[in-house]
């Protein structure tokens, strides 16, 4: 590769990553800053940390979204690891095109199966709830848990059950002393990848949440449309690091970028084919 | 005697796939097929009463322009945006991929998904605050010159653009890195060999091996582009409104639920039909590709 | 006494049969091999031996006692797989015991006899090791002692010296053999190595395509194959087409494009395949009555033994020599080659 060609590509990279990262940056920084409205001239302060934690609206939103993110991640959890086990009793092509299905909730725009499940939802009598949204979040976020965990289930040796089995133990001791071992990084994975999807889910939320209860994202569109909060720099700032956490913490267990990507995307299905 | 036991190829154990296909049927495949019911559904559908029948919705939708309009603005939106993703992409993607040295590379990829697991909402917000008047952005412009003081892109079609591109970026990237990363080096260094110099190289060798990542990648980017409301009600301004902005005000603002309905399924089954068509032409381009270099 | 008794096991997958009405006996404390090239379906009646597969029809009876329709789990089978399958989340003690943890044997016992197990395969004081540590050799001796120490009635070993270097693979090979006949089990080995099979085995069953070919001692098998496949597979045999005559004084001799063997065979006249080994023949500078002309086209060094390809007449040839030798023959030389009548194994053409 040519020397010109490489410096081509370093600059561009450093710009694209310029591009991405300079809001990002800007944001932090301005959670520091002490004007209103994030203009100049710039006035360091760390006013707007406690204050978030204490009077502001936010708050009560983040924490209602923690909590609600946190029962939807448990239950995908469940539900998903479930299906990936039980998709390994199947055969062969039930299994792709079940997983196929699975990619339904990811493929279709998130817009569509909020309000397609609304109008359900408003047939049926129960309409904006906790039980819709719950409902709406748990679907979206099925999908990666599911193929986070088939993705472990695919790439481990099976004969290690067999092997058990032929030493006297019958179906439920292996699944706990041997199966479950081995799937359990995909299980956390795909446990925080919903957790993360759910708690950052704008769409389902906005259209499924009861009137008057705002989860975070919700809370963050409200304010953004009718007025500007210093605090929100604070709480952009907050979530950034934890999901820089998150990531390094994924990357230790071994997920790197691209395997959580194609897991969370339809990616994985096109190499299915 | 042969044991004549007839085999069923679903054991037992497919069972506990049994709640999930459940939720997956109710939550989301049921309320599909529904939707085009409430297509011709007349208003809303209040505490379970259902407001009857019309077909209504669709003389609406096809005889003013409105949604046409709407549907080809954001049909060219989300290829332009789509486009421009691209790219942006492939020289990053490529420059991760085999320029970035080895133990650097999963630190740029996690680079590249941080913003996957950010809200899309505080990503277009940090757009908002670097676009806004008096921001960071149009002060530099206007000390440069290009734009003058009190101005912005902010709330016009083009802040959505970009709002777009900011936020679907990383997808881009990351699709087209998996496919490109799988070129052996091998094949660059072969082609350079034989004589091929580096646009030829691209568009012999590394292009058509990096179809399935560039598909994958646009339809990523383009039915969520499409689809989207929340970038063009928050910097789109009076002239910004996309299909889905249409959508969104029937369930929030004006309440026809069944003319929303309608519009959903239409627009459902047009972004299908663009995808189905999408990956027919990427499925032959394989298949061309792969034939000339038997 | 019999140990096992595989009764017309046949199996079909997705429409093919891969097991066409297999029945073979092992004898209580036999090493029995079933040796054949990938896709003969040895592994699959390993499989149904031991429950992972059923079979369509036919039985398997383990000491008298029909176990067709058991599950795996019920069997007392021990099984060593291919990639040996230890249980990566436990170490080297906690993956022997686990049998004996099955079959609820207390603590202290199971301490002991994996103890014992491990001192058996040369892995005293490995306990505590996480069986992630250890190299292929040792990973295949833990899945020795884990399938030993329940004391099974019979050990499968399903190609298990196959992921090891050459090396190790023939200390290997001794070690098994050792334990085994130390401990007295009734052992089937797959394997597609015919020298690992003439190494090990008391008995071989050859397989191929879902029959077995040929059953019997290895010594046997080696110098007496009955089929050109049996004769091929196991040693490389030189097959030739000839023409079977019987002379007045009754012998025998098969006559080719420019050569001529005597063989003793109970075929009658006409056209045959012949298989002859290549160590087999006498190699002589000077040429004798019934001695054959061969010209060296080629001579390629083996380490141990000699290759010489050339030329019988019209045929080729390959011969071997051993490298002492080496120097006595050059390319385009002419040797003389003899072999005894025995050892020119005539098929019928098929």
């Amino acid at each position: 590769m040519s020397k010109g060609l490489k410096i081509f590509l370093k600059i561009w990279m450093f710009l694209g990553f310029a591009f991405l990262y300079i809001p990002i940056l800007v944001i932090i920084i301005m959670s520091f800053n002490g004007t209103a409205y994030g203009m100049f001239p710039f006035k360091f302060t760390l006013e707007w940390y406690p204050y978030l934690f204490t009077k502001s609206e936010l708050l009560p939103a983040a924490v209602l979204s923690l909590k609600f993110s946190l029962t939807v991640a448990v239950s995908a959890i469940i539900v998903g690891t479930m299906a990936a086990f039980g998709m390994q009793s199947m055969p062969e092509r039930f299994r792709k095109g079940l997983n196929s299905a699975f990619q339904l909730p990811i493929t279709i725009p998130w817009l569509v199966q909020g309000v397609s499940l609304l109008l359900i939802l408003n047939l049926l009598g129960i309409g904006r709830s906790y039980f819709g949204m719950f409902c709406g979040n748990v679907i979206c976020v099925l999908p990666y848990v599911v193929m986070l965990v088939l993705g472990r289930f695919a790439m481990a040796d099976r004969t290690p059950e067999a092997a058990a089995r032929l030493l006297g133990a019958g179906p439920v001791r292996v699944f706990f002393d041997i199966t479950f071992p081995m799937i359990v990084p995909g299980v956390l994975a795909g446990g925080m990848m919903a957790f993360i999807v759910c708690f950052n889910s704008f769409c389902i939320q906005y259209y499924l949440a009861p009137f008057g209860v705002r989860t975070l994202p919700v809370e963050v569109f409200t304010l953004i449309k009718t007025g500007y909060k210093a605090d929100l720099n604070a709480l952009a700032a907050l979530m950034i690091m934890i999901s820089l956490a998150v990531i390094l913490l994924l990357n230790r267990m071994g997920y790197s970028g691209t395997s959580l990507f194609a897991a969370g995307t339809k990616k994985g299905k096109m190499h299915h084919d | 005697m042969k044991k004549e036991k007839k085999k069923n190829p679903f054991r037992i154990g497919s069972l506990w796939a049994g709640p999930s296909v459940l939720m997956l049927l109710c939550l989301s495949l049921v309320p599909l097929i529904m939707l085009l019911g409430f297509s011709f559904m007349n208003g809303n559908i209040m505490n379970g009463v259902f407001p009857g029948w019309t077909l209504e919705n669709f003389r609406k939708m096809f005889s003013g322009d409105t949604f046409s309009k709407l549907m080809g603005k954001s049909l060219g939106i989300g290829a332009l945006v789509t486009l421009i993703c691209i790219v942006i992409s492939y020289p990053i993607a490529w420059g991760i991929a085999k320029v970035a040295k080895p133990h650097n590379r999963s630190m740029f990829l996690m680079l590249i998904i941080l913003p996957f697991f950010t809200s899309q909402l505080l990503l277009i917000y940090a757009m908002m605050m670097i676009l806004q008047s008096g921001g960071i952005l149009m002060t530099l412009l206007n000390k440069i010159g290009i734009a003058s003081n009190g101005t912005s892109i902010l709330y016009t079609p083009r802040a959505v653009i970009l709002v777009l591109v900011y936020e679907y970026l990383p997808y881009m990237i990351l699709c087209l890195y998996t496919s490109l990363e799988s070129i052996g080096d091998n094949l660059v260094h072969a082609s350079r060999v034989l004589g091929a110099n580096t646009f030829r190289t691209f568009v012999n060798i590394v292009f058509p091996m990096s179809i399935p990542g560039l598909l994958s990648g646009i339809l990523l980017v383009l039915v969520p582009v499409c689809g989207s409301f929340a970038e063009s009600a928050l910097v789109g301004g009076p002239n910004g409104m996309m299909v889905g902005s249409l959508i969104n005000s029937q369930y929030n603002t004006v309440l026809n639920m069944g003319y929303g309905a309608a519009l959903s399924c239409v627009f459902l089954i047009i972004l299908s039909i663009i995808m189905g068509v999408i990956r027919l032409l990427v499925n032959c381009a394989e298949k061309r590709i792969g034939g000339d270099t038997e | 006494m019999i140990k096992l008794d595989v009764k017309n096991i046949i199996k079909t997958y997705d429409g093919k049969e891969v097991l066409k009405g297999i029945s073979f006996e092992a004898k209580e404390g036999e090493f029995v091999s079933l040796l054949g090239p990938s896709g003969c379906g040895k592994s699959t009646m390993l499989r149904i031996i031991c429950g992972l597969e059923s079979p369509d029809s036919g039985n398997i009876i383990v000491s008298g006692k029909e176990i067709t329709s058991e599950k795996p789990e019920k069997r007392n089978i021990g099984m060593v797989f291919q990639n040996y399958a230890l249980f990566p989340s436990m170490n080297v003690a906690k993956n022997v015991g686990y049998g004996l943890k099955m079959q609820r044997v207390p603590k202290d016992e199971i301490a002991v006899r994996v103890s014992e197990t491990l001192n058996l395969v040369h892995l005293g004081g490995y306990e505590k090791r996480p069986v992630t540590r250890l190299s292929g050799g040792e990973q295949q001796r833990v899945a020795l002692a884990r399938a030993l120490v329940v004391k099974p009635d019979i050990l499968l070993l399903d190609e298990p010296l196959s992921a090891l270097d050459r090396k190790i693979r023939g200390e290997m090979q001794y070690e098994i053999r050792n334990i085994q006949q130390k401990v007295g089990i009734t052992t089937i080995f797959v394997t597609h190595d015919q020298e690992e099979a003439l190494t090990m085995s008391d008995k071989i069953i050859l397989m191929n395509g879902g029959k077995i070919e040929q059953t019997g001692r290895p010594w046997d098998i080696y110098n007496h194959p009955e089929s050109n496949f049996a004769a091929d597979f196991l040693g490389k045999a030189n097959l030739l087409h000839g023409e079977l005559q019987t002379a007045a004084d009754g012998t025998k001799v098969v006559s080719g494009r420019g050569w001529k063997f005597a063989a003793k065979t109970l075929l009658p006249d006409g056209a045959v395949q012949i298989a002859m080994r290549g160590e087999q023949f006498g190699i002589s500078l000077e040429s004798t009555e019934q001695a054959q002309a061969f010209i060296i086209r080629q001579k390629i060094f083996v380490g141990t033994t000699c290759k010489l390809l050339g030329t019988i007449g019209e045929d080729v040839l390959e011969v071997s020599a051993i490298s002492a030798d080496m120097e006595k023959f050059s390319i385009d030389d002419t040797v003389y080659l003899t072999i005894k009548p025995e050892n020119v194994l005539c098929y019928r053409e098929d």
